[in-house]
């Protein structure tokens, strides 16, 4: 039987399902071939760049969606499309005068009343972006990517840390900044 | 008698030991409080990377600062060194 995956050509092989560790596995199941097609779709929606469906005979029973980790830079920042915000981080820190307010005024035109439109940007540039920076510690892993973000007619290039608590947890924003 | 001052989310900080990447006497603002107890500082001074600059740091290491150093003169300097073009 021939399993189906999404491979990263800029990341490590395909692997059997023995050799990851289950954080790395989105799922895994003996579905058929639709359910590959369904992988590709996701992938594709994740706008994975670099990755193609594989199948061969060398590959197991299982499809497996590989998620780099921990993540390196270089990488694509892991679960992109699941990017989070508490309101409160826009409200009282980055779009506020104590925080990083006064950049996002001065370069984009924007205050806190303008939150949806700053956070739709981010997330849509996100998702292209590769980390330039990763540190880790007991509270989890945090990530430094660099973003262009264009809102109000201007562009520049913004400079964002996301905050992973684990293996499994979705990327939230911690703070975002015009880089300088 | 000094007077301790307790530290909320988004209060400016001073770090009075080093932390990861940060040394002693950095600046910057607290986050969040994390499970663990300790506190997500964003160091704003000295400039750090984007991932270095979110420490997590006991809150025996934090003194409270005005704000006011923060959003004067080193904002607005770093608004102005965004690479801005009109689209």
């Amino acid at each position: 039987m021939m399993a189906w995956g999404v491979h990263n050509l800029q990341q490590q092989p395909l692997f059997g399902i023995n050799d990851l560790p289950v954080s790395h596995l989105l799922f895994s199941s003996r579905s058929s071939r639709p359910r590959a097609s369904k992988l590709l779709a996701s992938a594709r929606e994740q706008r994975l760049s670099n990755s193609l469906l594989v199948a061969g005979p060398s590959a197991q029973k299982v499809r497996v969606l590989q998620v780099p980790w921990p993540p390196r830079v270089g990488d694509p920042l892991p679960r992109a499309a699941d990017v989070w915000y508490q309101p409160a981080k826009f409200d009282d820190w980055v779009l506020a005068p104590r925080g990083h307010g006064l950049e996002w005024q001065r370069v984009f035109h924007v205050t806190r009343k303008d939150v949806d439109e700053v956070w739709g940007a981010i997330e849509i540039a996100i998702r292209r972006a590769r980390i330039i920076e990763v540190r880790s510690n007991p509270d989890g892993i945090t990530c430094g990517v660099d973003v262009l973000v264009t809102l109000n007619g201007r562009a520049a290039m913004v400079r964002a840390s996301w905050h992973y608590a684990d293996a499994d947890a979705k990327p939230r924003l911690v703070s975002a900044y015009i880089r300088s | 008698m000094a007077v301790k001052h307790p530290i909320k989310a988004f209060d400016h900080v001073q770090l009075t030991e080093p932390v990861d990447d940060a040394p002693t006497g950095a600046r910057g603002g607290v986050l969040e409080f994390m499970p663990s107890g300790r506190a997500m500082v964003e160091i704003l001074d000295p400039p750090l990377g984007p991932a270095a600059r979110i420490v997590f740091a006991p809150v025996e290491v934090l003194r409270w600062i005005d704000p006011s150093w923060w959003t004067s003169d080193a904002q607005k300097h770093m608004a102005d060194g965004g690479h801005v073009r009109v689209a």
